[in-house]
C-alpha cells in the first residue's frame, strides 16, 4: 500500500511536461532569445511578435475545440482567405459604391465574413456527426474548395484600394496596441471561460476522452461537435478579416499554412490529437512561442527557406512530444 | 495425475493458468480421443476459451504439459499449433472484410512464385480444389465484407481444413448463426470426423452439446469436473456438474423490505435482438437478469434507457407511463443505468475523478449552464467519501486508480442524480473481493431507501446471492422467472441454456 501510494505521488517528467513544460520551454526561449538579439525584448518587438502571433492564435483559440472534441481543422488557412477577401470585398462595395459609413459598412463586412465561415464549418460539422466522416478528410475538401471560391469571389485577381477597414488590422488603442492583440485577448478570454467555466466546456472534454462515455452519460456528442465548429467558424471568420485588413488588401492566394501553425500551437500547448485533452492557456503559449521562433530567425535574418525547414521540424517534433507525454490512445 | 490414455491425440496435464486476480484454470487434465467431437461446456468464467487459447498457443500455462500424439508439444503461438496440424476458429472471426476471399483464405501463407511475387494462380487453383471438395461456392474475388457470417464462418472451417489440421479448435462456432446455418455447419462436423479429424467444441448451448458430440468436459472455476461418453449422460447430470458448488457466505444480508411496484417494463422489441420483453421491479427489490453472455440482457438494458433504439414497448413508474426518447428523459424519471464496461463506457480516463463524478450532474443536479465549482467539488467530495474511492485527490486521473475505485467512480456519478431505477450491468466485473462487497452492501444501502436496482449479471454464484427474484433471458426472450425460493444454479442454468419452452415458471 504504501509503495503505491509513493509511486501514485511520484511524479513524473510526463507529468511536469503535460502540466508546466510548455511554460518552462517559453520562458527558456524569452532567455536564449533575448541573449541572442538584444531587441528582442524591445517593447516595439514584443508588440510586434503578438500581433504577429494574434491571428493564429485566434485560429488557434477555434481549433483547440476543435482538437479536444477529437476533431481537426485542415482548412482554416483557406477558409481566412476566402472570409477575409469577402469581407474586404463587402466592405469596398458598401463604402465605394454604396456610400454606407465604415462602421456600419465594417460591421456588415464582419458579418459576412463570420457567415461565410458559419455555411462552411456548419456543412462540415453536419457531414463530420451524421455521416461518420473523418473530419481530417472533410476539412480537407473544404480546403480546396474555399481556396476556388476564394479565387472565384475575387476573380483571381488582389482587391486593392480597400478603404478604412485597414485600421482594423494595422490601427492602434491609444496609438500604442494594435487592435490584432485586443482581438486575440478577447478571443483567448472567451475560449477560456467556455473551456473552463461552463457545462459545454465539460462536454466537449467529455466528448473528446470518450465519446461512447459521453452517450451513455445522456450527452448529445453530434451537438457538442457542432457547436464546436459553430464557435471555430467565428474565430476563423474573425481572423480573416483582422489578416487581410493587415496586409492592406484582399489577397485570395494568402494564408498557406495558417491551420498547422494553429494545430501546433494547441498541440505544443498540451492539446492532444487524439482529444480529451488542451486548453485555452496551453494554445495561446503554443502560438507564442511559435511566434517567438520565428521571430529570432527573422532577427537574425535567416532566410525564409530555413525558417521553413525549421518550422516543419518543430512540427514534428510537437507531436512526438504529443505521443511520448500523452501516449497514444487505445 | 491421471493415467494417459495411450489413444489420445491430445492430453492435458494438470494445466493451470492464472490472470491477476483470478485463476483461470487449476490442475486441469483429461485425454480428446482422435477423430472424435469432443465438447467443453462450463458456466461463463469457467476457463473453456483459456484453455483452447493455450492450445493455440496464444495463451502459455502456468504449469502442466499437453501432448499431441503422445509427444509433449508446446506452441509458441498460432503458426506453431497450424504447423502441428492445430487449427482454430475463433469466436470472434478474425477476416479483414476489405481483402478478397483468397486473400483471407491465404493471409499469413501466401504461395509464392520462384521470382517472391505472390502467385494467384496457384492459390485460385488449389483453393477451388477445396471448394469443391467441400461442396461450396465461393467467389474468390468477392470482397470478404459482403460475405454472410455463416459463409464467413465455412470459410474459416475451409480455411482450417485446408492447413491439413488434424485438430480443430471450435470456440462457439454458432453463437451468430442461423438455424439452417448451424445444420449445414453440424453436417460438416460430421465429414470432418469421418475423415478422422478431431474436433474440440465449446459451446453453452446444450441442445449442440448433445447433438454433436461424443464426449463431454465439464470445466467449473477453472477446474476439471468430469470427463463422460455424451451417450452415458444427459443434460441435467452435465448442468449439475457445470455449477453443482457451495454457496460461500459472501452475501452481506439484505434488511430492507418490498414496497409497491416501482417500474415496469410492457411488451418491449426489437427485432432480431429481443422480444416480448414484461417485467417488473418494486421499491428495495433487487431483480436480477440472469442469461449467458449474448443472450440480449445488456441489450434491454440500453433499449430501456434509450441509449439504443426499439422497435416498441413501454416504460412505467409507479403505474404512470413515461415518454423516453433519449437518455436525457430517462434520467430525468431517475432511471439510469451503469454500463458493463466501465472503461469503454463508464468512464472519460483521462479525464479527473471530480470530472467524471459529476459529468451527469453537471445537468441533471445543477442545471446551470455556467459551472458551479463549489458545488461540484461538494458533490464529488460526498460521492467520493461514501464510496471510499481511495486516490490521492480529486484532481487525479481515473486511469491511475485500480479497477475496483474505476467502478466506484462510474457508480458515484450514477448515484449523484439519486436514481429511482439502478440498472447495473456487471457491477463487480474484474473486482477484487472486498471491494465487492463493499458494493454489495452500497446496493442493499439503496434499496432500502425505497429505491429499485435491476441486476445484470455474469457470475452465477453473485446473482444468486444478491437478487430478490431472477428472470432469466435466452436468446432475446424471457425464457422464466424464479422467486426467492426458486433460484439456484440448476434452474437458472436450465432455463438459460435450454430455454423456456419446456418448463415456463411463471409466478
Amino acid at each position: 500500500m504504501n509503495t503505491k501510494q509513493l509511486n501514485a505521488n511520484k511524479i513524473s517528467f510526463r507529468e511536469i511536461y503535460a502540466r508546466f513544460g510548455i511554460v518552462l520551454v517559453m520562458i527558456a526561449f524569452i532567455i536564449i532569445f533575448s541573449l541572442m538579439s538584444p531587441v528582442f525584448l524591445s517593447k516595439a518587438n514584443v508588440l510586434n511578435v503578438l500581433t504577429q502571433a494574434s491571428v493564429v492564435t485566434i485560429i488557434g483559440c477555434g481549433i483547440t475545440f476543435l482538437i479536444i472534441t477529437g476533431n481537426t481543422d485542415l482548412s482554416a488557412g483557406s477558409m481566412v482567405a476566402l472570409s477575409g477577401c469577402v469581407a474586404l470585398g463587402t466592405f469596398k462595395q458598401l463604402t465605394q459604391q454604396n456610400g454606407w459609413g465604415d462602421l456600419p459598412a465594417g460591421l456588415i463586412a464582419g458579418l459576412a465574413s463570420i457567415l461565410v465561415c458559419l455555411a462552411m464549418y456548419g456543412g462540415a460539422s453536419l457531414i463530420i456527426t451524421k455521416l461518420k466522416t473523418p473530419a481530417f478528410i472533410v476539412t480537407l475538401g473544404i480546403s480546396t474548395a474555399a481556396r476556388g471560391i476564394a479565387l472565384m469571389y475575387t476573380k483571381g485577381r488582389v482587391i486593392k484600394n480597400i478603404g478604412n477597414i485597414v485600421k482594423v488590422g494595422q490601427g492602434k488603442l491609444f496609438g500604442e496596441i494594435p487592435y490584432p492583440i485586443l482581438f486575440m485577448i478577447v478571443f483567448v478570454i472567451i475560449t477560456w471561460f467556455l473551456l473552463s467555466k461552463t457545462r459545454f466546456g465539460r462536454y466537449v472534454y467529455a466528448v473528446g476522452g470518450n465519446s461512447e462515455a459521453a452517450q451513455a452519460a445522456g450527452i448529445n456528442t453530434d451537438s457538442v461537435v457542432i457547436k464546436s465548429f459553430i464557435l471555430h467558424a467565428i474565430c476563423v471568420g474573425i481572423a480573416g478579416v483582422l489578416f487581410m485588413a493587415r496586409l492592406n488588401s484582399a489577397q485570395p492566394s494568402e494564408g498557406v499554412g495558417l491551420e498547422f501553425d494553429a494545430i501546433t500551437g494547441a498541440i505544443i500547448g498540451g492539446a492532444s490529437l487524439a482529444g480529451g485533452l488542451g486548453s485555452a492557456s496551453g494554445t495561446v503559449v503554443g502560438c507564442m512561442v511559435i511566434a517567438m521562433i520565428a521571430n529570432i530567425l527573422t532577427l537574425k535574418g535567416v532566410l525564409s527557406y530555413y525558417q521553413q525547414i525549421i518550422t516543419g521540424a518543430i512540427i514534428v517534433l510537437a507531436v512526438v512530444i504529443d505521443v511520448l507525454t500523452k501516449g497514444s490512445k487505445k | 495425475m491421471t493415467e494417459k490414455d495411450t489413444r489420445a491425440i491430445l492430453s492435458f496435464r494438470g494445466i493451470s493458468k492464472a490472470f491477476p486476480g483470478v485463476q483461470a484454470l487449476n490442475n486441469v487434465s483429461f485425454d480428446v480421443l482422435p477423430g472424435c467431437v469432443h465438447a467443453i461446456v462450463g458456466e461463463n468464467g469457467a476457463g473453456k476459451s483459456t484453455l483452447l487459447k493455450i492450445i493455440n498457443g496464444l495463451y502459455k500455462a502456468d504449469k502442466g504439459e499437453i501432448y499431441l500424439n503422445g509427444k509433449e508439444f508446446i506452441a509458441g503461438g498460432p503458426s506453431d499449433a497450424l504447423k502441428a496440424g492445430i487449427s482454430m476458429i475463433y469466436q470472434e472471426l478474425n477476416i479483414i472484410p476489405d481483402m478478397t476471399v483468397l486473400d483471407n483464405l491465404y493471409l499469413g501463407r501466401e504461395k509464392l512464385s520462384k521470382s517472391g511475387i505472390v502467385d494467384k494462380k496457384n492459390m485460385t487453383k488449389e483453393a477451388q480444389g477445396y471448394f469443391k471438395e467441400q461442396g461450396l461456392y465461393f467467389d474468390l474475388d468477392e470482397k470478404m465484407r459482403s460475405l454472410s457470417i455463416a459463409q464467413a464462418q465455412m470459410l474459416e472451417i475451409v480455411k482450417a481444413i485446408s492447413v491439413n489440421a488434424k485438430v480443430i479448435l471450435m470456440d462457439e462456432p454458432t453463437s451468430s448463426l442461423t438455424e439452417n446455418e448451424v445444420d449445414f455447419l453440424f453436417n460438416k462436423i460430421q465429414e470432418l470426423k469421418e475423415r478422422g479429424i478431431t474436433v474440440i467444441y465449446i459451446s453453452h448451448k446444450m441442445e449442440e452439446v448433445f447433438a454433436i458430440s461424443d464426449h463431454i468436459t465439464v470445466l467449473r472455476d477453472g477446474e476439471h469436473i468430469n470427463t463422460v461418453p455424451t451417450k452415458d449422460t444427459d443434460v441435467s447430470q452435465v448442468i449439475e456438474m457445470m455449477v453443482g458448488r457451495k454457496m460461500n457466505e459472501v452475501y452481506p444480508k439484505k434488511t430492507s423490505t418490498l414496497g409497491e411496484v416501482m417500474f415496469e417494463v410492457k411488451n418491449f422489441n426489437k427485432k432480431g435482438v429481443f422480444k416480448d420483453i414484461n417485467f417488473s421491479v418494486r421499491q428495495g427489490e433487487i431483480l436480477g437478469i440472469a442469461g449467458l453472455i449474448g443472450a440480449g440482457r445488456t441489450e434491454i438494458a440500453r433499449a430501456i434507457i434509450a441509449l439504443d433504439s426499439k422497435d416498441s414497448g413501454d416504460i412505467y413508474i409507479k403505474g404512470k407511463k413515461l415518454t423516453i426518447n433519449t437518455v436525457n428523459d430517462s434520467i430525468n424519471h431517475g432511471i439510469v443505468l451503469v454500463p458493463e464496461d466501465r472503461r469503454r463506457q463508464g468512464l472519460n480516463l483521462i479525464a479527473s475523478i471530480r470530472d467524471n463524478i459529476s459529468l451527469v450532474s453537471l445537468k441533471h443536479v445543477f442545471k446551470s449552464a455556467v459551472l458551479n465549482i463549489r458545488g461540484i467539488e461538494k458533490l464529488a467530495k460526498t460521492q467520493s467519501k461514501e464510496l471510499q474511492i481511495k486516490a490521492p485527490s480529486l484532481s487525479t486521473k481515473v486511469e491511475k486508480l485500480s479497477g475496483g475505485n474505476q467502478q466506484k467512480t462510474v457508480l458515484g456519478k450514477w448515484l449523484a442524480v439519486e436514481p429511482a431505477v439502478l440498472f447495473l450491468d456487471e457491477p463487480t466485473r474484474g473486482i477484487d473481493v472486498g471491494t465487492k462487497y463493499e458494493i454489495y452492501k452500497l446496493m442493499h444501502d439503496i434499496c432500502s431507501q425505497g429505491n429499485s436496482i435491476v441486476l445484470i449479471d455474469s457470475d452465477m454464484e453473485e446473482l444468486i446471492g444478491m437478487s430478490d427474484r431472477v428472470i432469466v433471458v435466452c436468446e432475446g426472450e424471457i425464457a422464466g422467472e424464479l422467486q426467492k425460493e426458486e433460484i439456484n444454479a440448476n434452474s437458472i442454468m436450465r432455463l438459460a441454456a435450454v430455454g423456456g419452452q419446456n418448463e415456463h415458471k411463471t409466478a
